[in-house]
């Protein structure tokens, strides 16, 4: 291993944070839209996601912890900002379908608990702005326009029109540093302004391109007058307060810019984020050169350090720059924000993939390799590593089924399935059996040799452990005892449910556990009949669940939020810790590490956590 | 003692004894006197008034001697004068020492003559008497009786003075001798006392003796003889007055202090009834009773005493009273005595009833009790009545996973997997409602609820200007900054894109607006260069719709995506809402919506767009 793996590794290996007793293993990065800082606190970073994800880095964005803020289905995640007089207050700004979760969210503890501020409940929520000059004074942009609080976010009052059509949505705000009453709101169609406090409005797009989507605006705090903005068409600059715009001459193709923004140590240093890359100027923004070709949407400057800045961009997560912005890195150790779909384990090797990349870890998950995407750049949605061989990887993306045998870097078509059908789960079993689930039924191929169907159900779903297989889509379940010799199908655990796993003893396979959308299901007769599995749970949805595959009796299941430990083959069970807000889509127990459990959790990657011998726990344990 | 024996010539051993031992009486008595100030005696005498102790004075009057008239011998009447001393030792009864001397001159009728020699005869008595007064000393008036014995001195004057008869034989006796003989005397007679210094005194004396014989023979035979029969008696009556200057007088004692008009009793001790009492009072309230008295002795302090249920209660001694109400609950009759001196009084009794405290009822549903992830809030209403007058207000608040106040939000229910893979996810919750009354008593009902979250496909229509197919900036701006990032967190998603045009869009070149459109749209979602993602067409499905709107456009001006209303779209053109495209986002786990005719999206002629500016 030579010097830069070693550094890597060692990385790698730095002190990942926890979700309870998870540890979050990566592949670390995705896509991040905001980045802040905290003023008052060195080295403390903030950082969101748009599908509602918080990120804490204590070290300078080293590493980042996740923040237990409580994202809601179908929310959007649209702001975030650091109150500057209290850097433990922080505000996000939501907008949801369901309107009673949209508003701002308030945090007085570091986000330990949050609050939604109760008259903003039902806003779409895009932006967020205090007054510098006047400490209680905030406002918000809405779906319905500018929101004011003059009470640090107690009241809100509407002071754009009502009903205006225009000044709405308000995606970008910002006040005249040294007036209260001016504000400065872009709407996706051009800038607005108020100098009276929203008892007037102007529009302000003199000079800027027509229709352009007014991503953010920034008055210049050490010159009076001076107003940047960024927007869909480029950057843009005025001397007169806005009331008329030049634009800048960033460098070409660099158009959409989502974010101007002046370096504080450096008044003439002004940096612009587009979809081409990061574009710096060093004159005020009349010649600009491009440092960095990763499209970043967000930058913060650190207080404390005057050359580090922090970003987050839509592809490469979270970086840095030591060097006033001239070199950028990632850095995101704890920051995980992909759409992983599906991972798997083979004799030490760990793969984990989906929306776009294999990544695979001989580690264990210590360190990661962006093994690529599927061939023609299809996303890998789906992988399966053969127990026989590690390196041998089964991947299925949109457009096909593969196979590689040297762990991901090189692919083969693996054809047979049927025209148009798209495998949703594959599990390779010994004497290189494959079975892929797909639309259009269950298919099994044997060691390399063309498909047949075994089952005509769609299949969303598979999991194997030793000889037992199940399959599944919502509405049925079929498993397999002999190995996927042959298979039967599973009587509904309830009338209605939804199946999302199903788990078979190895050691006793008659007994299963199904998950579904009403909770945990329990079959003790080969999963004709069962009995709803309460003991130590809620009656909730339960979404993935798992045997361990060598020691006797005791299986795992995720259930709203939380995942639940058993000993005595899922009747009793009890929370294995106490950390919620953890929705792991499966599990996986390696042969080659049997005391440690992992979990993928969409868009949060690979966790894992010690799973205690089972003659740790008793049934004492369980009882309380 | 030898003088006055001299001048009295007491005759004989017997007088003398007998005035000694009237002396003696007398020094015993007053020996024996009680005290001077006989209070108890004048304090049971009727007249109120004082007395004196010894009443000493000279008396003067007449003496007849009734016995002898017409005898041989017989004493003329005379002067009777002489003195008292009196002791009134007792309140009825006083010792009287008299000494009297009369003047009755005896005449003695010789024998054989009947007229009578005459000779002085001087009377002297020297008797000690018991008066009985008929009213106590105290009193001014006193009729009395008395009794007594006493010496009786008859002194004649001798042979040498004898008168001899004016005629007749008379023979001067050789001896004629004074006698003394024992009298007893008698009589009655009223004491006035006049002032507490002097008292007259009304008397009439009868002193009965032996005839003094004065040493005459009781017979002889020889004419002229002089002589006294013997076997008669003198009886000598005496009306006499005097004054008695009345000495060691007891005044009166001092009218009592006119009781100080008898103090008048002491008011009674009177008691107002008790104050403050309710019919019902809740165990562990506050209930202070009071009262007040008066009366009773003057400078006396009243104390008071409650009573429960006829016993008293240790300590409660003053005139207000808080009645215990934690100890027990039921009827208390409570009742004070209130005392001053050796007097009380009693209240009327009050009945207080002491409630126990109960927990208000409450109940609790929640309708329906199966609700979806989205739906608006619900406003939550147990039913909490009062299981007694305690309860009072009674306040009812909730608690539960999603509720905030008294509302509970299905969509602020945690433990839903926010990425929206699943087809159904549910999560039944418990929701409490909790009455509390004023006593912060307790009562709670639990209702379970039931939240059901289904991804649900939703729609977003774009917006083109007149006779274009260009995918704006608001456009751009949801489908690439809103759109892409769903469909790169929910790789199961799909999209469907439906293209419309206006009606008015008419003539060859607005022909297939609406596919173009759908291109475009399809192309800025997919072209994977410059601001385009690169989303895989093969997760869109497409229609053209042609002018057919059957499918409600959303309003021009509603918050998805607008035209800006300068330029070509203006905010008055009410057609604008028909030049779009409605964009469909389907989550991996939600249905399709019920859309027919959609075809795969046309892959290369989308990718011929490249990424539309």
């Amino acid at each position: 291993m030579n010097l830069v793996a070693l550094c890597l590794l060692l990385l790698s290996a730095a002190p990942v944070f926890a979700l309870g007793s998870w540890r979050s293993l990566g592949p670390y990065g995705g896509a991040a839209d905001i980045v802040r800082v905290i003023p008052d606190k060195k080295d403390q970073v903030l950082a969101a996601t748009g599908n509602g994800l918080v990120f804490l880095s204590r070290n300078g964005a080293a590493s980042w912890e996740p923040v237990a803020f409580p994202s809601r289905p179908g929310a959007v995640l649209h702001a975030i900002e650091v109150d500057p007089h209290s850097g433990d207050t922080w505000y996000v700004g939501i907008e949801a379908a369901n309107l009673h979760i949209s508003g701002i969210y308030r945090t007085t503890d570091a986000g330990r608990s949050w609050m939604l501020l109760p008259q903003t409940s039902g806003l779409a929520v895009w932006s967020i702005a205090f007054a510098p000059s006047a400490p209680d004074i905030m406002a918000a942009g809405t779906g319905a326009g500018v929101y004011l609080s003059r009470d640090h976010g107690a009241t809100w009052k509407l002071i754009s029109p009502p009903g205006d059509p225009e000044l709405r949505p308000v995606v970008s705000l910002a006040f005249d540093p040294a007036n209260p009453d001016t504000i400065y709101a872009g709407t996706t169609h051009l800038p607005w302004k108020t100098s009276d406090a929203g008892a007037n409005w102007q529009s302000i797009h003199a000079g800027m391109i027509d229709d352009s989507d007014v991503f953010s605006i920034v008055p210049d705090a050490k010159r009076p007058g001076r107003v940047l903005a960024s927007a869909c068409s480029g950057a843009y600059a005025s001397a007169d307060r806005a009331a008329r715009w030049t634009r800048l001459n960033t460098p070409k193709g660099a158009f959409r810019t989502y974010f101007i923004a002046i370096d504080p140590a450096h008044p003439d240093t002004v940096f612009a984020g587009t979809s081409d890359g990061l574009a710096k100027s060093t004159t005020g923004g009349s010649a600009w050169r491009m440092v960095s070709r990763v499209p970043v949407k967000s930058i913060a400057f650190d207080p404390f350090v005057p050359s580090r800045m922090f970003f987050a961009s839509a592809a490469d997560g979270l970086l840095v720059s030591s060097d006033g912005g001239e070199t950028l890195r990632q850095s995101n150790v704890g920051f995980t924000n992909r759409a992983f779909t599906s991972f798997t384990a083979a004799g030490g090797f760990l793969y984990v993939g989906g929306s776009s990349d294999l990544y695979g870890s001989a580690s264990m998950a210590l360190r990661w390799d962006n093994l690529g995407p599927l061939p023609g750049n299809d996303h890998l949605l789906v992988v399966a590593a053969s127990p026989d061989s590690p390196r041998t990887v089964f991947g299925a993306g949109y457009h096909g089924l593969f196979e590689s045998v040297d762990g991901g870097k090189t692919w083969r078509t693996r054809s047979g399935l049927p025209e148009g059908s798209r495998s949703r789960s594959l599990v390779a079993a010994r004497g290189g059996v494959l079975f892929a689930g797909t639309d259009h039924g269950l298919f099994r191929s044997n060691a390399g040799s063309s498909f047949t169907r075994v089952s005509p159900s769609p299949v969303e779903w598979m999991q194997a452990s030793g000889r037992n297989l199940a399959a599944l889509n919502s509405s049925t379940a079929i498993v397999s005892r002999n190995g996927g010799a042959t298979w039967s199908t599973c009587s509904a655990p309830a009338p209605g449910v939804a199946w999302y796993a199903l788990a078979i003893d190895p050691s006793s396979p008659d007994v299963a556990l199904a998950a579904t959308s009403r909770g945990l299901y329990r079959s003790e007769d080969a999963c004709r009949a069962w009995t709803p599995a309460m003991n130590g749970l809620d009656q909730a949805t339960a979404e993935a669940v798992l045997f361990h595959p060598t020691r006797t009796g005791e299986a795992f299941v995720a259930q709203a939020g939380k995942v639940f430990l058993s000993i005595d083959r899922g009747r009793n069970w009890r929370p294995l810790d106490s950390t919620g807000g953890f929705w792991p889509s499966s599990f996986l127990i390696p042969a080659s590490a049997p005391d440690r459990l992992f979990a993928l959790v969409p868009g949060r990657g690979v966790f894992s956590t010690t799973a205690p011998p089972s003659t740790a726990v008793t049934n004492a344990a369980l009882a309380k | 003692m030898r003088h006055l024996r001299q001048q009295l010539k007491f005759p004989g051993r017997r007088s003398a004894f007998v005035f000694l031992l009237a002396q003696a009486i007398t020094v015993s008595a007053f020996a024996q006197n009680p005290a001077p100030s006989d209070s108890g005696n004048v304090a049971k005498g009727g007249s109120g008034g004082g007395y004196s102790l010894i009443d000493w004075g000279p008396f003067i009057g007449y003496q007849w001697d009734v016995a002898n008239r017409s005898t041989p011998q017989e004493l003329n009447s005379g002067i009777y004068v002489g003195g008292h001393v009196t002791e009134n030792f007792w309140r009825y009864v006083s010792l009287d020492e008299i000494f009297a001397f009369a003047n009755n001159p005896a005449q003695f009728q010789p024998l054989g003559n009947n007229q009578y020699a005459s000779d002085k005869n001087r009377v002297y008595d020297l008797d000690i008497a018991a008066d009985f007064f008929f009213t106590p000393r105290e009193a001014k008036v006193r009729p009395y009786v008395f009794a007594g014995i006493g010496p009786e001195w008859f002194k004649i004057g001798g042979p040498g003075r004898i008168e001899a008869p004016s005629t007749g034989p008379f023979i001067v006796p050789l001896n004629v001798v004074s006698k003394e003989e024992v009298a007893l005397v008698f009589g009655g007679g009223v004491k006035w006392n006049a002032s507490p210094k002097i008292a007259w005194r009304f008397d009439l004396t009868t002193r009965i003796s032996k005839r003094a014989s004065f040493g005459m023979p009781s017979a002889v035979y020889t004419p002229g003889q002089l002589y006294v029969p013997s076997g008669s008696q003198d009886v000598m009556v005496a009306i006499s007055v005097g004054v008695d200057i009345r000495s060691k007088y007891i005044a009166p004692p001092p009218p009592p202090p006119p009781p100080a008009p008898a103090p008048a009793p002491p008011p009674p001790v009177t008691i107002q009834p008790i104050s403050g009492a309710r019919d019902n009072v809740c165990a562990g309230d506050n209930l202070t009773l009071q009262t007040s008295a008066s009366g009773g002795a003057a400078g006396s302090t009243i104390t008071y005493q409650w009573m429960v249920n006829g016993q008293p209660v240790s300590g409660a001694t003053g005139q207000s009273f808080s009645l215990p109400t934690s100890d027990s609950s039921g009827s208390k009759e409570i009742s004070v005595k209130a005392t001053a001196g050796d007097q009380s009084a009693t209240s009327n009794p009050v009945t207080v009833n002491v409630l126990p405290l109960q927990p208000p009822t409450i109940s609790f549903n929640v309708s329906p009790s199966t609700v979806d992830y989205s739906s608006s809030p619900i406003t939550l209403a147990a039913n909490a009545s009062p299981a007694n007058t305690c309860n009072g207000n009674i306040t009812v608040s909730y608690s539960g996973d999603g509720v905030t106040g008294s509302t509970f939000n299905p969509g602020a229910v945690s433990g839903f997997d926010p990425s929206n893979r699943l087809k159904l996810q549910s999560r039944t919750v418990t929701l409490t409602a909790t009455a509390t009354d004023q006593h912060n008593q307790t009562a709670s009902a639990t209702a379970p609820v039931t939240v059901e979250l289904q991804p649900a496909a939703s729609r977003t229509d774009i917006v083109f200007p007149n006779r274009s197919a260009r995918v704006n900036n608001a456009a751009k701006r949801y489908l690439i900054e809103i759109l892409t990032p769903k469909l790169r967190d929910d790789p199961n998603s799909t999209v469907i894109l439906i293209g419309h045009r206006d009606s008015h869009e008419t003539g060859r070149a607005a022909a297939h607006l609406d596919r173009d459109r759908v291109l475009n749209a399809a192309a800025v979602l997919s072209a994977g260069k410059g601001v385009c993602p690169s989303l895989d067409l093969s997760r869109v499905q497409v229609k053209y719709a042609g002018t057919d709107q059957t499918d409600e456009p959303m309003p021009f001006g509603d918050a998805s995506v607008r035209e800006r209303s300068t330029g070509r779209v203006r905010a008055n053109d009410e057609n604008a809402k028909f030049r779009r495209v409605e964009v469909w986002f389907i989550p991996g786990g939600a249905a399709k919506p019920d859309v027919q005719g959609l075809e795969p999206a046309p892959e290369r002629q989308i990718k011929a767009k490249g990424c539309p500016r």
